[in-house]
This record gives C-alpha cells, structure tokens and sequence, in this order.
C-alpha cells in the first residue's frame, strides 16, 4: 500500500481508501467526485511545487491538492 | 406557476440550456462556478425556470452549493431539471440518483455539448425510470413538450445499508417524522451530513445517530450509488477522458505555463489598449465629435439661449456621454477577451499553475478567475469570489479584487497619462495593471500573515475540455456587456456628471456662479486639497474629481473635463489632455504628480456599487477594513512616489546613486562588525545562553 501523493508522473494505481486524518467534509466531496475503493487513478502531472497532483479517474481529469492526496491510499 | 429547477454537476451547461429555453443572456462559460445564485425567468404564462448554482452532491461544501441544496430542499414539489454532461454521465449520475433517493420529481437532461449524440437515450430512460432528453441546442419545442407533460416520476431507489431498521426505530421511538423519504434519510444519516441533519432540527440526535452508524458507512453509501451507475451504464458507449488534451503538454510545461500565461496577458493588453481597440476608439472619437456633437450642440442652441442650460447639455450631458464612449471600444475587447478565456477551458490550466502561489498567500487556484474578472468590473468579479470552500480565503480575494485595475479606471490612465507620457504611456499604463497586482499579493500576504489565516485549503478542481469559443457567443457577449455598460454607466455618469456639474457651478445659495465663482465642489475641494498637498495634487480639481470617483471610476476624467469647462463639440480627447498639461487651468499636474495621482486612483477605494457588493459578500466590517487598507496604502504609496521622484529630480540621479553607494558601505561595514563580533563571542563561556549574540 502507498499513498497517491509522492507517486511518480504517469504511474497507474487503483485505490483502497482514505487515511484516519482526512476530514469527513472532504472524504464526502472525493467520494462524490468517483474516488471509491477499486477506482483506477492515474497521476498525470505535479504543479510546479508539487502543491497539486493533475489526476485522471472515471474518464475525466481534475486537479487534487497534494496535502489531499497524501491521505489516499492507493495499491500500485 | 410551476417551477423548472436546474440542478447539476458545475460546468455541464444549465446556463445555457437557461438561456436557450428562456432567450436569456446570462453569463456562461467553460468554468465551475460560473453562477453563483439563484436566477429565475418564466418560460412562458405557466411556468418559470430557476437556475442554481452547480453542486456535486447534495451535501453542501461551499456557499454557493448552500445555496443550491437550500433551494431544492425548500421547494420539493418543484420538478427538477438535471442537467448531465454526455461525456462525463458516470460521475453527473451520481447526484440524479440523489435527487432520485430524496424522493424528488426529476427529468435527466442530456447535454450533448453540441456534439453528435451517440448513447442511447431510451435504454437510458427504461433503466433510471425517469423521462430523459436530450439537449443539442436546436430541439427547444420538444424539450419544453416533454417537460411540462411529464408525470411525476415513481422511481424508488432501494437502500441495502444494514442499519436501515436500527435508524428507522431510532427516528420512530423519538417521533421523529422527515419530509424526506426514510431511504434518503438513511442514506445522508450513514453520510453524516449536518448541512441535512441542521436542516431538519436534528441537531440534539446528531451524536446518537452517528454512533448507530458504521464506521466505513459513508463509503459504502458512495460505493453502493457508484455500484447502480456502473449497472445502468454498462453498455452505453464510453467517451475520450474529458479535460484531457496535448495541448497541456506545452500549457502545463513547468518552465512554459507561466510565459505562456503573460504572454497571452500581454497579447491581450496590446489588442485592447493600444492597437485594434484604440484604432477603433479613435475612429468612434471622431464620428462623435465631429458629427454627433456638433449635430447635438447646434440642436440646443437653436432651442434656448440660456447660457446655464446650454453648458449644462453640452458639458454635463454629451460631453460625459462622449467621454464614455469613446472608450466603449477597449471595453468590449476587454470582456471578448475575458470571454474567450473563460470558454477556451484554459482558466482551469491557470487555476493549476497558480495554486501554489496562491496557496503562499493564503489564497485558492480558483481565485485567479475572480481576479481576472477584477480587470473587467470589480462589482461583478466580487461576487465570484463565492465558490470558495474557505471563508478566509473569499474574505481575502473579495478584499483584493478592487486592486485589479477595472475597465472604469483605464479612461484616467489613457487621458492623464497620454498628456504627459504620449507614446510612453504604454509602460505606464502596464505598470500601473502591475503595481495594482503586486499590491494585491502584499496585502493578501499582510492579511494571511497576520489578521486572516486560511484554514485547510481543499484545491479540487475539474479540469474543463478545451473549447472553440463561437463567433456567436463572442458577439453575444460584447454586445451585452456594451449594452450593460452604457445603460448602466451612462445612466450613472450622466446622473453624476449633472451633479457634479450643480456643485460646480452653484454656491451654497444656490446661485449660479459658473465654473469660475466660489461654487459648492470648490469649497468642498479646496478644504480637502491640503491633504493631498504631499502627493502632488492639493488642488480641488483633482480632489473633486476623486470625490466624484467615490461613486464610479467612470465619471473621473469626465469630471476633469467638466471642471476645465471642455467644449464636446470640439477635440474632446485631446482637449482634455491639453488642460491638464495647461498650468493655468484647474486641475493641473506635473508629470510625477500625474503618475502620484494615477496610483492614487489605482488604488483609493472601490467604487460604491463594489463597495455595497463586498458588503454584501464578506460584511461590514471587512468592508470597512478593506478601504481603510485600500486608503491608507494608496496615499503611502503616492507620499513615497511623489516625495521620492521629486527628491530625485531635484538633487539628480547622480546625487541618489552616490546616497545608495553610501549606505551600503555602511551596511557592509554593520556586517563585517557584527560576524568579527560573533567569532569573538564564541570563545565566551556563556556564548549559548547569550540574549545579545
């Protein structure tokens, strides 16, 4: 297990939760948006100072803070 | 009368679908969070129509989705339009089996982007047991027959959550009776939303509640709603990724994105301010004064010989008219701009490249689309300062928009600054749009440094597919806003502008003095002038005309004109930049004076209507914070500008360079003292508990 912040650009991962930390009003708004368990990320692009994570999921694309996504678990 | 809701997904087009049923013309664009309240218009005698802002499920996270999720709860016999984007269903059907859950009348709208349709609409409609249509932008009479001779939809969505019965007897043995039906109930108590439970009155069982439920049961909520999609859209035919494009590679490009982006700011300034936009002025200019208000002027002549009401018409009416259109060119570029941008897709690229130094002042990615807007009008951009999730962070955008310099404040720049800079005024004028940002990025730091932190940012941003912007909608758009900004802005200027013209030309006796007698804005100008004395420009034409700016940056340089009696019917432009330059006349700069007072009114304060929409967004007392700042810092700013240009000019560059010379000798030597100091020092004993080292 890993989380999706600090994977590399290009790298596919399919997820497998949120970490303990996350709070529940953004946990609710990431499930809304399609990150469920088993949901197939892809990190395309960090922000120049990594601040935000470029992610394409379901068929579409968005752009996630990083603090974020380090509270993501993902399986590699 | 019965109500349309607009419910869906931000950026999936129920503005425009607005717009196409009701032949609106309400702001649309290639953004989230392009609306941002409730707009309603009658699609005819029966019914009306009431767009919402865009939310993605309905458990609120900013004030605009509040907004949303209030409306709908508030009025749930409403039927319900959801809007969908075709190539982005999976995720848009979560929110519509929401809306199905809550027991809510509602119609799928399929927004086909203007793209061939190729899903299949009635498998659609068998397998959601609701009325689908689709929308291609042509099929209007069809859309409003099938909306309005729709039939309540019966469609029941199960709940598999285990504690179903455990939460039913909870809400029974404490007579607890929701509007809601017991599946959606259920479901946003397993979600743990208080925005529902507040809204209910529930607040007292919130605890007791959330303890009866699982620890993962919000997930399992999600992943069961995601579950019934993957069912229902098993066979329809899967779309490129959405937001995805090569051009990103380059956009995106981690040494290119931000040169793109100035760049394209700079292409931008150029076309408005200096090239096609002014070519276009000058020829308007023209037609003006020499056809239009010679026409104009020879009409009242011939009508009435009374002299007060000749120069009243001439000055006041036309000669504020004129000045405003003449600049209705750069205007409607502005915004075609603006519009351009916004429908591209490229604001949400922007919104990414900016975030992390954004989130250093305490601000959002998304803020950059409010600050943008702030270039075109500081009253409407405010308002979009509403679709950010942190409170700190929209009271800090809305408090720095003004620092953008509006299309109002563009007039003084190109007036004053032309007389004395002429073809210089270029850089002028670009270092005034620059100033006003790096005194938005001072303030905004001040502001999250010490009076307001930003708690936890949540960046989550959708990325918009890049889009053609049509010929359309640019005409569309420009000839809106040029139609807004005369109704609105000419109504006020010429309003102001017979004001400003009583003040100048009666006494407190209310006798008529002309513009050369101890009138009422002289007195009033004349007791404020001492103060700005130290900034250039203690003379009451240029106090009175920023008295006057209070109301509308607009009515600035026409009320210079005014104050120096120009004749509309003759040069008008260049008459005005004369009587700046002549020492003789009433308002009258020095060319540093010029540039102290441009920054002056660069920054002073928002006009009143921001002022009352800031009010409006953030509170009073932000409000008042905000000019306060805004006034502080432009009369420091212009004391240093002023004070400093003058120092220099009379003592010369040379004389400066020498001063700066010695004063980082000295700071040299400070240093060098300080280190030999410190190597001393650490031979002392009590070198680590020293409070001098």
């Amino acid at each position: 297990m890993s989380f999706l912040f600090g994977l590399k650009e290009g790298t596919e991962c399919e997820m497998i939760g949120f970490s303990e930390k996350l709070s529940i009003n953004l946990k609710r708004r990431l499930l809304s948006l399609g990150f469920v368990c088993g949901t197939k990320i892809k990190v395309l692009k960090y922000s120049l100072k990594k601040k935000t994570i470029l992610l394409e999921l379901r068929n579409y694309v968005l752009t996630v803070e990083s603090s974020i996504c380090a509270e993501i678990k993902v399986r590699v | 009368m019965k109500e349309f809701l607009l419910v869906g997904n931000p950026n999936t087009g129920k503005t425009t679908f607005f717009n196409f049923l009701t032949k609106s013309t309400e702001k649309v664009g290639n953004w989230h969070g392009v609306t941002v309240e409730e707009k309603r218009k009658k699609i005819d005698d029966e019914s009306e129509l009431v767009d919402l802002p865009g939310i993605y499920s309905l458990t609120p996270l900013s004030f605009e989705e509040e907004v949303s999720v209030k409306y709908i709860y508030n009025h749930k016999g409403a039927t319900i339009l959801n809007i969908c984007d075709m190539f982005n269903l999976k995720r848009n059907l979560y929110l519509t089996l929401e809306l199905l859950e809550a027991g809510l009348n509602v119609i799928l709208v399929i927004n086909s982007m203007g793209k061939k349709c190729e899903l299949n609409i009635s498998s659609l409609e068998k397998k959601l047991g609701i009325t689908c249509i689709l929308f291609n932008g042509k099929n209007k009479k069809e859309i409003i027959e099938k909306i309005k001779n729709n039939k309540k939809n019966t469609k029941k969505i199960e709940n598999s959550s285990k504690n179903n019965d455990i939460l039913i007897n909870y809400l029974k043995n404490n007579n607890i009776f929701l509007n809601f039906n017991n599946e959606f109930t259920i479901n946003k108590i397993n979600e743990k939303d208080d925005f529902f439970l507040n809204f209910n009155g529930l607040e007292k069982h919130k605890n007791n509640l959330y303890n009866l439920c699982e620890n993962d049961s919000l997930e399992k909520v999600a992943k069961q709603r995601f579950n019934i999609i993957e069912d229902i859209t098993k066979d329809m035919q899967t779309f490129s990724v959405q937001g995805k494009s090569k051009i990103d590679k380059i956009v995106l490009n981690k040494y290119l994105c931000i040169p793109i982006f100035l760049a394209i700011m700079f292409v931008i300034f150029y076309l408005t301010f200096f090239s096609v936009g002014a070519y276009i002025s000058n020829i308007l200019k023209y037609f003006i004064e020499n056809i239009v208000g010679s026409f104009v002027s020879n009409i009242v002549r011939n009508l009435t010989h009374e002299m007060w009401v000749i120069n009243l018409f001439e000055v006041a009416i036309v000669g504020g008219l004129g000045s405003l259109i003449c600049f209705l060119p750069q205007i409607a570029m502005l915004f075609m701009f603006l519009h351009i941008l916004e429908t591209s897709g490229y604001l949400s690229r922007i919104a990414f490249v900016f975030e992390d130094l954004f989130s250093f002042l305490g601000l959002s990615g998304k803020s950059i689309y409010t600050l943008l807007m702030g270039f075109g009008c500081s009253t409407s951009a405010i308002m979009t300062a509403r679709n950010m999730e942190d409170k700190n962070a929209k009271i800090k955008t809305a408090m720095i928009t003004p620092y953008m310099s509006c299309s109002a404040k563009l007039p003084i720049y190109v007036v004053i600054g032309g007389a004395f800079f002429g073809k210089f005024n270029i850089l002028i004028i670009f270092g005034l749009y620059l100033l006003g940002i790096v005194m938005a990025v001072l303030v905004s730091y001040i502001l999250e440094k010490k009076i307001l932190k930003t708690k936890q940012q949540s960046f989550i941003l959708e990325f918009a597919s890049y889009r053609l912007p049509t010929l359309k909608g640019i005409l569309k758009v420009i000839l809106e806003n040029c139609k807004t900004f005369l109704i609105k802005v000419g109504s006020l200027l010429i309003c102001m502008n017979i004001i400003v013209w009583i003040l100048q030309n009666f006494d407190f006796t209310f006798t008529y003095v002309g513009s050369s007698g101890n009138s009422i804005l002289k007195v009033i100008g004349e007791f404020l002038a001492p103060v700005f004395i130290p900034l250039g420009f203690g003379n009451y034409g240029a106090v009175s005309a920023l008295i006057a700016g209070f109301i509308a940056k607009e009515i600035i340089v026409s009320s210079i004109a005014m104050l120096n009696g120009i004749d509309i019917t003759k040069d008008f432009h260049t008459q005005t930049q004369n009587s700046i330059l002549d020492a003789s006349s009433v308002v009258f700069f020095s060319p540093i004076s010029a540039i102290s007072y441009m920054i002056f009114c660069l920054l002073y304060s928002p006009c009143i209507s921001s002022l009352s929409m800031l009010k409006s967004e953030i509170g009073g007392k932000w409000t008042l914070v905000s000019v306060l700042i805004q006034l502080f810092s432009s009369y420091l700013l212009c004391l240093i500008v002023y004070q400093g240009l003058s120092l220099i000019t009379k003592i010369g560059v040379g004389s400066i360079m020498i001063v700066i010379g010695i004063m980082i000798v000295i700071f040299s030597f400070y240093r060098v003292f300080k280190v030999l100091k410190n190597k001393k020092c650490k031979t002392c004993p009590h070198f680590s508990n020293c409070k001098n080292k």
